[in-house]
C-alpha cells in the first residue's frame, strides 16, 4: 500500500510539473496572456448557463408540480449523465485516459500494479474532464438542489454531487471499456467510439434544446405539450434527485445505495479486467506502437486525404456537435433580429476561426513542424510543398466545419434560391484561401529553439488572428456586398496569401539551411504584405462606410487614416531591415525635394489637361476635395499633406525600394519596379504622373540616402495640388 | 534481488503468439545464463519485437510460457519490472518534462530515488554525451537524444536483465560504440542482455549468441561462426540472408 502512495505522489508530482512546464517552457507568453481570459470568459458563460439552467428547472418545477417536476430533472440528468459517459468512453473529451499518459510503454514497464494504474487513470480522467462536466451536468443540478438549500450551502452540495457524478462517469466509462474493448478491439472498438461520441454529442444537443436551458420550456410543459418519459432515468439519479427534492434520510441511503451499487459493479468488471490484461494494443492507440506511429508525409494530395482520414473521428463528432450549436443560435437569433443570416455566418465563422484554428492547428501541424524542423538536415520535400501541403489539409478539415456551419442558416432563412450555391463557394475559395494565409503564417511564425516547437506562441496566436480575421470579415461579407467587389477582396487576401507563402518558404529553407539568407523572407514580400494589408483594411472599412451610408468625403478620410495607421508601423520595422545611408543633410534634401515637386507638378499640370481633353476622370484626391467644406476639409488637407506622404514614402521609398534592391540585384530595375506600384495604387486619371512622381522620389532616396528629399517632395506637391483645386474648383 | 549462477535467467519454452490468423511467432523455446548479451535478429516483421513484448508481458502468449529470473512472465509482471530494465524500439516519454524530470519520476516510481542512483545515471547519460541535454525538455529532443534518454532510464535501476530493441538505432558511431562498451561491461558483472536488431554488424561485435527469427520461427541460434558454419556461408551477412529467403 505505500508503495502505491509512493508511486501515486511521484505520478501526482509528475503532472504537476508537466503542466508547469507546458505553460511556462511550452506555451509561451501567448498562452499565459490568453489563458486566463479564457477562463475568465468561461467563468462569465458558465454563470449565465448555470444561472438559466437552474432557472428552466424551477419554472418547471412551479409550473409542473413536485412529482412531474422532479421527474423532468430526473430525466434530463441522467440523459446528461449517459452522454458524458458516452463521450468519455469515445475520449471524445478526457476520461478514459485520454492523454495517453499511462498506457505508454514507459509506464508500463514500471513496477505499478495494474489496480494502481487504473487508479491513477481514473483520478486524471476525472480531472481532466471535470470542466465539461461541470458546464453540461451543475446548472440543471443546481435548479434542483435550490428547491431546499440556498446560497452557500446549495453551491458546495452542487459542487460536491457534480464532482461525484464525474468519477462515477469516469469509473462506468472505464468499466465499459474494459468490457467492450477486449472483444471488440482495433477498428471495431474505434467505430464504437466514434458512435459513442457522436450518441455523447446528440444527447448534449437534445438537453441544450429540450433541457432546462432550451427557451419556453415552462410554457410547453404548461401546455402539456412535453411530459416526461414513462422512464424517467437511471436509477442513481432518480435516488439523488427524490433525496434533493423531498429530503428524508431514507431517500439519501436509496442514492447512496444505487452509487455503491454502481460502483461495486465497475470494480468488479474492472477487477476482472485486471486480472486477465488483454493485449496493450487493444488498450487503444500506443505510442510507439506499429503501425500507429506518425510519420511525416507531406508529399501530395493522398497524403493529405490519409490525414484526413485520420481526423474522420474527430469530424464526425465535431460537425454534428456544430450542426446544433449553429441550429441553436441562427434559432435565436433570427427570433431576436429577424434576418441576419450574414452576421451568423460571421458569428460561426469568427467562432471557427478563432476556436478551431487556434487550437487545432496550432496543435496537429505542430506535431509536423516539430517534425520538419527537429531533424531539419535530413527533412525531405520542397518547402513551398511542405507549407502548401498543411495548407490544403487544413482547408480540407475547415471546409467541413464551416459548410456545416452554414447548412442551418440555409434551413432557418434563405433569403434567395441562388443564396446556397453562391455561398458555398464563396466561402470554398475563401476557406482555400484562408488556409493557405493560415498555413503560410504559421510556418513563417516557427520558432526555431527546441522548447518553442509545439503550443501557442505570441506569433502563433498572431498568425492565426491576422489570418483568420480576414477571412471571417470576408465571409460576413459575401452576402452583403456585390460579388465583382468580393471577388476583388478575395484576390487581394491572396496576394497577401501569396507574399506570406513566399516568406514562410524563403524561412523554412533558411532554417534547413542555416547557411543560406536570414533575411530572404524579412524583404520585399513582407513590404508587398503590409501594404497589400493595408490595402486591405481601407477596402474593408470603406465598404463599412458605404454600408452606413456615410458622405464620400468622410470615407476617404477614413480610408486614408486606417492605411496610413496600418502601414506607418509596418514600414518602420520593414526600414531596420536595410537602413540607408545618408549622403545629404535633412535641410539639404528638404530643398532638392521641394525644387523636384514643382518640376513633377509641371508634369501633372500638363498630365491633367491632356487627360481633361480627352475626358478622363480627374484624380480622385482633388475631386473629394472639390466637394467638401469647412473642417473636414481642412481635415483633408492636414492627411493629403501630412499623413498620406508620411505613410507613402516611408513605405515605397523607406522599406520597398531597399529591399527590392537587394532581391532583384539592380539598383535600376528596383528604382523603376517601386515607382511603378507607386503609381498602380494612384490608379486612374492620375498613375502616369504619379509614375513621374515615384521615379523622382525614388532617384532623390537614392542619391541623398534619406526619407527627408522625397518626403518634403511629396508634401510639396500634394500642397500645390490642393491649392489648384482650391483655386479652380 | 540475487539470480542462481547456473540456473537461466532468461526463458522461452514453446512460446508462441498469433494475432487473429497470424502467427507472429511460434514454438520459440531460450534459456539464457547470467552474462549472455543474446542477439535476436531477423528481417522486419519477423516476430523480434513481439519476443521482446511477451518478455516484458505487453502481450500475453497464446502458447507456452516466458520467465525471467525465475518469474511468469504473464503473472508477475511487476516483479518482472523490477528486475528487467527496457528499451523500446521507438521510446515515448513525457514531452512536458525535462530528461532529468523523467529520470526522477522514473527512480521515483520504482522507489529507488536515491542519490547512488541519480549519480550512476549522470555518469551513463556523461558516457552518452547526453548529460548538458537533461535539462532540455523532451518534447526539444531529436530522435538519438531520446534514445539516450531511455537507455539512461532502462540502465537507471542497475537491473540484472536488459531487454533491448534496436538500442544503437539513430546513435552516432561514437555512442553507439560506447553503448557497446557498456552493454560488455554489463555481462561481464554477471547481467543478462537480449537486444534485437538488424544490424549484423553490430549483433556479431557485441553478442556471444544470436538468433535468427524467420516468419515468428527461430531458424537458427549459436554463436556468429556457428551460424555461418551451419549454413555453409562465409559471412553472418550470407548466413542471414540463405535463412531470410529460406522457405
Amino acid at each position: 500500500m505505500s508503495g502505491a502512495l509512493v508511486q501515486g505522489r511521484a505520478v501526482a508530482a509528475m503532472l504537476l510539473q508537466g503542466a508547469r512546464n507546458s505553460l511556462h517552457r511550452r506555451q509561451g507568453a501567448g498562452a499565459l496572456a490568453v489563458f486566463p481570459l479564457l477562463l475568465a470568459v468561461l467563468l462569465v458563460e458558465l454563470g449565465r448557463f448555470g444561472g438559466r439552467g437552474a432557472l428552466g428547472v424551477h419554472r418547471v418545477f412551479a409550473v409542473a408540480g413536485d412529482e412531474q417536476g422532479r421527474r423532468f430533472a430526473t430525466m434530463w440528468l441522467s440523459v446528461m449523465l449517459a452522454a458524458i459517459v458516452a463521450m468519455k468512453f469515445a475520449r471524445a473529451i478526457p476520461g478514459r485516459g485520454a492523454r495517453p499518459l499511462f498506457d505508454t510503454v514507459l509506464f508500463r514497464s514500471l513496477p505499478v500494479s495494474a489496480a494502481a494504474r487504473s487508479g491513477f487513470e481514473l483520478v486524471a480522467g476525472s480531472l481532466h474532464a471535470v470542466g465539461f462536466v461541470v458546464l453540461a451536468f451543475a446548472p440543471a443540478l443546481h435548479g434542483v438542489v435550490a428547491r431546499r438549500h440556498h446560497g452557500p450551502a446549495a453551491l458546495v452540495l452542487t459542487t460536491a454531487l457534480t464532482l461525484g457524478a464525474d468519477v462515477l462517469a469516469t469509473l462506468v466509462a472505464h468499466a465499459l471499456y474494459a468490457m467492450v474493448g477486449r472483444s471488440l478491439g482495433g477498428r471495431a472498438l474505434d467505430r464504437v467510439r466514434v458512435l459513442a461520441g457522436v450518441a455523447g454529442v446528440g444527447l448534449v444537443g437534445l438537453f441544450s434544446t429540450a433541457g432546462p436551458i432550451g427557451q419556453g420550456l415552462a410554457r410547453s410543459v404548461h401546455a402539456n405539450r412535453l411530459r416526461p418519459l414513462p422512464w424517467s432515468g437511471l436509477g442513481v439519479v432518480d435516488a439523488m434527485v427524490r433525496w434533493l427534492v423531498d429530503g428524508g434520510e431514507s431517500s439519501a441511503g436509496h442514492a447512496l445505495l444505487h452509487a455503491a451499487l454502481w460502483t461495486a459493479a465497475c470494480v468488479a468488471v474492472l477487477a476482472w479486467r485486471i486480472r486477465s490484461p488483454g493485449d496493450l494494443a487493444l488498450d487503444g492507440p500506443l505510442e510507439g506502437a506499429a503501425g500507429t506511429h506518425w510519420e511525416p508525409d507531406l508529399r501530395g494530395v493522398r497524403a493529405e486525404w490519409r490525414m484526413l482520414r485520420r481526423q474522420a473521428p474527430y469530424l464526425a463528432l465535431a460537425t454534428p456537435a456544430f450542426l446544433l450549436f449553429f441550429a441553436v443560435v441562427v434559432r435565436g437569433a433570427r427570433a431576436s433580429t429577424g434576418s441576419d443570416v450574414p452576421w451568423v455566418t460571421l458569428a460561426g465563422l469568427l467562432g471557427w476561426a478563432v476556436v478551431v484554428q487556434g487550437t487545432a492547428l496550432t496543435g496537429a501541424a505542430s506535431r509536423r513542424w516539430r517534425r520538419v524542423l527537429g531533424v531539419l538536415p535530413s527533412a525531405g520535400g520542397d518547402a513551398r510543398e511542405t507549407v502548401r501541403a498543411v495548407g490544403r489539409l487544413h482547408f480540407a478539415l475547415t471546409a467541413c466545419l464551416a459548410l456545416t456551419a452554414l447548412m442551418p442558416a440555409w434551413f432557418a432563412a434563405p433569403p434567395a434560391w441562388w443564396w446556397f450555391p453562391r455561398e458555398v463557394i464563396g466561402l470554398l475559395v475563401l476557406l482555400g484561401v484562408g488556409a493557405w494565409a493560415q498555413s503560410s503564417a504559421l510556418f513563417l511564425c516557427i520558432d526555431p529553439s527546441p522548447d518553442r516547437l509545439t503550443g501557442l506562441s505570441v506569433g502563433g496566436v498572431f498568425a492565426v488572428l491576422a489570418t483568420s480575421l480576414p477571412t471571417a470579415a470576408l465571409a460576413a461579407l459575401l452576402s452583403a456586398t456585390p460579388l465583382p467587389s468580393w471577388l476583388g477582396l478575395v484576390g487581394l487576401f491572396a496576394l497577401f496569401a501569396w507574399s506570406l507563402e513566399r516568406s514562410a518558404t524563403a524561412r523554412l529553407r533558411w532554417l534547413r539551411d542555416p547557411m543560406g539568407d536570414p533575411d530572404a523572407a524579412r524583404r520585399t514580400w513582407p513590404a508587398l504584405r503590409a501594404f497589400g494589408a493595408a490595402g486591405l483594411a481601407q477596402v474593408l472599412v470603406v465598404q463599412v462606410a458605404e454600408g452606413l451610408r456615410w458622405p464620400a468625403s468622410t470615407t476617404l478620410l477614413l480610408a486614408l487614416g486606417v492605411f496610413a495607421a496600418v502601414l506607418v508601423p509596418l514600414s518602420r520595422q520593414g526600414a531596420r531591415v536595410h537602413p540607408g545611408t545618408p549622403r545629404w543633410s535633412a535641410a539639404h534634401g528638404i530643398v532638392a525635394g521641394a525644387g523636384t515637386a514643382l518640376v513633377v507638378f509641371a508634369v501633372g499640370l500638363g498630365y491633367a489637361r491632356l487627360a481633361a481633353r480627352v475626358g478622363t476622370d480627374p484624380a480622385p484626391l482633388a475631386a473629394a476635395f472639390a466637394h467638401t467644406r469647412g473642417a473636414l476639409r481642412v481635415a483633408l488637407v492636414v492627411a493629403a499633406t501630412t499623413v498620406v506622404p508620411w505613410a507613402e514614402e516611408g513605405f515605397f521609398r523607406g522599406w520597398l525600394l531597399p529591399a527590392l534592391r537587394v532581391d532583384t540585384g539592380s539598383t535600376r530595375v528596383a528604382w523603376v519596379l517601386s515607382a511603378a506600384v507607386f503609381a498602380m495604387v494612384h490608379a486612374g486619371a492620375s498613375w502616369a504622373p504619379a509614375m513621374v512622381g515615384g521615379l523622382a522620389a525614388g532617384a532623390l532616396f537614392l542619391r541623398g540616402g534619406r526619407l527627408a528629399a522625397p518626403l518634403s517632395m511629396h508634401i510639396v506637391h500634394n500642397a500645390l495640388v490642393l491649392l489648384v483645386a482650391l483655386r479652380t474648383g | 534481488m540475487v539470480l542462481s549462477a547456473s540456473a537461466p535467467v532468461v526463458e522461452a519454452c514453446a512460446l508462441g503468439k498469433r494475432f487473429g490468423g497470424r502467427t507472429a511467432l511460434d514454438d520459440l523455446t531460450l534459456a539464457l545464463p547470467r552474462g549472455e548479451i543474446f542477439g535476436l535478429l531477423g528481417p522486419n516483421g519477423a516476430g523480434k519485437s513481439t519476443t521482446l513484448n511477451l518478455f516484458m508481458g505487453f502481450l500475453h502468449p497464446t502458447s507456452g510460457s516466458a520467465r525471467i529470473a525465475g518469474l511468469d512472465c504473464t503473472r508477475e509482471t511487476r516483479a518482472v519490472m523490477r528486475v528487467v530494465g527496457h528499451l523500446p524500439e521507438e521510446p515515448a516519454l513525457f514531452d512536458n518534462l525535462t530528461g532529468r524530470e523523467v529520470l526522477s519520476f522514473v527512480l521515483s516510481v520504482r522507489g529507488e530515488a536515491t542519490p547512488e542512483r541519480f549519480a550512476d545515471a549522470a555518469a551513463c547519460a556523461e558516457r552518452l554525451g547526453f548529460v548538458d541535454d537533461l535539462d532540455q525538455l523532451v518534447a526539444g529532443y531529436s530522435m538519438g537524444m531520446r534514445k539516450k534518454l531511455a537507455l539512461v532510464l532502462a540502465l537507471a535501476h542497475d537491473p540484472p536483465v536488459l531487454l533491448l530493441d534496436e538500442p544503437t538505432n539513430g546513435l552516432d558511431p561514437v555512442v553507439a560504440r560506447e553503448v557497446r562498451t557498456m552493454l560488455e561491461e554489463r555481462a561481464a558483472r554477471g547481467g543478462t542482455v537480449v537486444l534485437s536488431t538488424h544490424l549484423l554488424d553490430v549483433a556479431q561485435r557485441v553478442c556471444h549468441r544470436l538468433g535468427v527469427l524467420v516468419r515468428g520461427r527461430l531458424r537458427t541460434f549459436g554463436s556468429a561462426s556457428d551460424i555461418c558454419a551451419d549454413a555453409g556461408t562465409a559471412t553472418l551477412e550470407d548466413a542471414f540472408l540463405a535463412l531470410s529467403s529460406e522457405r
